[in-house]
């Protein structure tokens, strides 16, 4: 097809682009889906230490995940930080504020025993089962995470969907 | 536990309607282009036939052919539209105007020429020239045939020359070719090639391709008018935190005091950022000045200029240059650009860290001249105090005819301290001048602040009486600087030998103290230390002969290692045992002598004999 000359091969290149342009272009979600992925993680990393977990947050620790959705041929990628909480936390940092334990849980189940409920203070070197004001860690935690990784995925989604468009154009015109 | 998920969403959407409704009209514009190229092809006869004919065929000559495709097309709307052009000021048809530019311009006659020659003959015509001079025809065409044969039949030049006036104005000359080939004209006329013979449907149709092509350029217009606002992979973003206020999130986000300020850092997206080739193909496809073959380029270096595979497709398609080569010198024109673009960089980095510098030394020197001046102010209003303190005490001393011993005290100690002030304001105006120097990047040397002193020192003897003592002596020390030589050279001569001395000396010292750590060994060893030759030795007496045994001492270890030596004299008699123990100054003399005494006891404990020290 590149030797092709004349108007009407440039006409076909020309329905092959209106084609292009108008099909589907999952392929290219995905591309700009994983490069987000690649983003969110790499700050996650760096503000928790590289487990990408707030380990003193909940009783197993909250982990800074990320997904993201397709819709529209490919066309729409939406990103999602999820849990919301240690996101936030991270992006911001807290105001001073109290945690309560939650309610243990009831007995059942044949077990004989529920769980005390419990958190974790910096004062205490074991959970407490009491209310515990929390300091708040506005200013020197405030790491903008999730400033951060939206500026990233923003850039590199740009560049992503851009390649896959030419690549895809380099797909007709070749 | 409070429903966290999917709070948080960023979303990226490419937007490509714009995109394909440019790329649709603009294959709508092709389209009617291509179709006018079809029909105009068809009106140029086979001349154009090989341009449809199978591209596979003719890979080898693909890109010549679509040279000179575009070539013949062009040229035939030119000869199309001219040849209308020329029909409709003549009064000719078109097919018999098309048929005089051929026959005229292979006679070096411009069809402008002949167009101009015709309207004046039919000027002539409706004034009845042509019938006074006996010339007929029922159209432009048998008048014009006539014209010519008339005049080729007069053999006077002169009339010839006024009748040939008279019916093509004063420029007739220039139509003696077809004067002279008069007699073959209408068999050249009619034996004009097909291919070269416009009828008014080819006009038309070349009419239509002008139309097609000035449409494709609307279209093409319209498709950097989208590629402008977001072509291929415009992205809006949509970020935002999703409120779905939980009592968990509600609570925490009233915690965190809320994120409103996080969108604010997404901006519109220009996908386009790395197709500027794109957009400089849609300028060469609008460019009106550049004829529409050039235009045509232009709309192929748009869709394939950042494609690197087909790269040189759009100007491969309509020029005759070969694609792979192109592609070639545009990979090294790019690593060029590159190159340069990253050295040009660096030097506006180093410009500009030059520029910061060379700011900073501005702003410093500029600094010290407002210091300077400031300095300069002060010395100035000391000076004018001391001068006046001066004139007091010089009056007061003058009232008494210099007779008043304290008044003369006090007159000199205050000229003293005038001139100290004039000094000093001197010093300051050279400091504020050299100040200045620095600030405008000029030489300052010592020259120069000598003059300034001295000009200083000479301005404020100026403002005293001629006959002041100050006045005189304010201008001896102007003179006096000026006399100062602007370079002074000092010579030092360094004599070492005394240090070598003394370092032999010192060197003697350390080993005496020492040997003088070891005194619970003195009485065994009895050293003395003496000096020869700048190094240290201890001669030790021997007690079976009394000759003495000289050794050097080792260097002074930085550790202490004692070292025990020692002899049993082959005479008879107690042992003496000959010692040279060499240690670090400061070293623990205990330490030391613990040391060599269990040397000397592993000594005896081999040889059987047990002897200690006598104290």
């Amino acid at each position: 097809m590149a030797n092709d000359v004349g108007l009407p091969a440039l006409n076909a290149r020309l329905s092959a682009i209106e084609n292009l342009l108008a099909g589907d272009m999952t392929p290219a979600g995905h591309a700009v889906g994983k490069g987000a992925r690649t983003e969110a993680n790499a700050v996650a990393r760096d503000v928790t230490g590289g487990d990408m977990v707030l380990s003193r947050m909940g009783r197993k620790g909250a982990r800074l995940g990320m997904r993201y959705d397709l819709a529209d041929q490919g066309r729409r990628v939406t990103i999602k930080l999820a849990p919301a909480g240690p996101w936030v936390l991270t992006e911001s940092g807290a105001k001073p504020h109290t945690i309560k334990p939650r309610a243990g849980r009831a007995r059942g189940l044949g077990s004989g025993w529920g769980i005390d409920a419990a958190v974790w203070a910096s004062s205490y070197n074991h959970p407490t089962r009491k209310p515990f004001t929390h300091p708040g860690t506005k200013g020197s935690q405030a790491r903008r995470t999730i400033t951060r990784t939206f500026a990233r995925t923003r850039e590199r989604a740009t560049r992503d969907f851009h390649e896959a468009y030419i690549r895809g154009l380099a797909r007709v015109m070749a | 536990m409070a429903d966290f998920t999917d709070r948080i969403k960023l979303v990226f959407e490419a937007v490509t309607s714009d995109a394909t409704s440019g790329v649709g009209k603009l294959k709508s514009g092709v389209g009617e282009a291509e179709g006018s190229f079809g029909k105009l092809k068809a009106a140029a006869g086979g001349a154009l036939d090989m341009i449809t004919s199978s591209p596979a065929a003719m890979a080898g000559v693909a890109v010549a052919v679509g040279k000179v495709a575009l070539d013949l097309a062009t040229g035939f709307e030119d000869a199309a539209l001219s040849a209308q052009n020329f029909a409709t000021a003549s009064g000719l048809s078109v097919e018999q105007a098309s048929r005089w530019q051929e026959v005229a311009g292979d006679l070096g006659v411009s069809t402008e020429t002949l167009a101009g020659a015709v309207n004046k003959m039919d000027i002539a015509a409706s004034k009845g020239v042509l019938d006074k001079l006996g010339i007929g025809g029922d159209d432009t065409n048998a008048k014009l045939l006539n014209a010519f044969a008339h005049l080729n039949g007069i053999q006077d030049a002169s009339e010839r020359a006024s009748q040939g006036a008279q019916i093509f104005g004063k420029s007739w000359a220039t139509l003696a070719p077809l004067v002279a080939e008069s007699g073959d004209l209408a068999a050249n006329l009619a034996a004009v090639s097909d291919s070269k013979v416009i009828d008014e449907g080819e006009v038309r149709k070349a009419q239509e391709m002008r139309d097609a092509m000035d449409k494709l350029s609307d279209a093409v217009d319209d498709v950097k008018l989208a590629a402008g606002e977001a072509l291929i992979g415009p992205i809006t973003d949509i970020a935002n935190i999703v409120g779905h206020v939980t009592d968990g999130v509600s609570g925490l986000a009233d915690a965190t005091g809320g994120l409103v300020d996080v969108g604010g850092v997404f901006k519109s997206l220009n996908i386009f950022a790395g197709l500027p080739d794109v957009l400089d193909g849609l300028s060469r496809a609008t460019d009106f000045s550049a004829g529409w073959q050039e235009q045509l380029k232009g709309v192929g270096s748009a869709l394939t200029s950042n494609i690197p595979v087909v790269g040189g497709w759009a100007d491969s398609l309509f020029g005759a240059d070969d694609a792979q080569e192109k592609a070639k010198e545009s990979a090294q024109r790019a690593a060029s650009a590159a190159a340069v673009h990253a050295q040009a960089m660096k030097d506006q980095a180093q410009a500009a860290d030059d520029a910061a510098a060379a700011l900073d030394g501005l702003l410093t020197a500029t600094l010290g001249m407002f210091n300077s001046n400031l300095a300069l102010a002060s010395a100035s209003d000391k000076t004018d105090e001391a001068i006046a303190a001066y004139a007091t005490s010089a009056a007061a001393a003058e009232a008494a005819s210099w007779g008043n011993a304290d008044a003369n005290k006090e007159a000199d100690k205050s000229m003293r301290g005038a001139e100290s002030a004039a000094l000093a304001q001197a010093a300051a105006a050279a400091k504020l001048q050299e100040d200045q120097a620095k600030a405008n990047d000029v030489t300052w040397n010592a020259n120069d602040a000598a003059t300034a002193q001295a000009n200083s020192l000479r301005t404020v003897a100026g403002t005293l009486a001629p006959g002041s003592p100050l006045r005189q002596h304010l201008l001896d020390y102007a003179d006096q600087i000026e006399k100062v030589p602007t370079s002074h050279s000092t010579t030092f001569d360094a004599d070492t030998s005394s240090a070598a001395q003394k370092i032999d000396a010192l060197s003697i010292k350390i080993h005496g103290l020492a040997t003088d750590l070891f005194g619970t060994l003195r009485a065994i060893s009895s050293a003395s230390t003496t000096s020869v030759g700048g190094s240290a030795v201890i001669t030790a007496p021997s007690s079976a002969t009394g000759a003495s045994t000289t050794r050097a001492l080792a260097p002074v270890p930085t550790l202490a290692t004692p070292v025990a030596r020692a002899a049993v004299p082959s005479g008879g008699g107690a042992p003496i045992i000959n010692l040279s123990v060499s240690v670090a100054p400061f070293t623990n003399p205990a330490e030391v002598g613990r040391a060599i005494a269990d040397y000397l006891d592993a000594f005896y404990r081999r040889s059987g004999t047990r002897a200690r020290a006598v104290a």
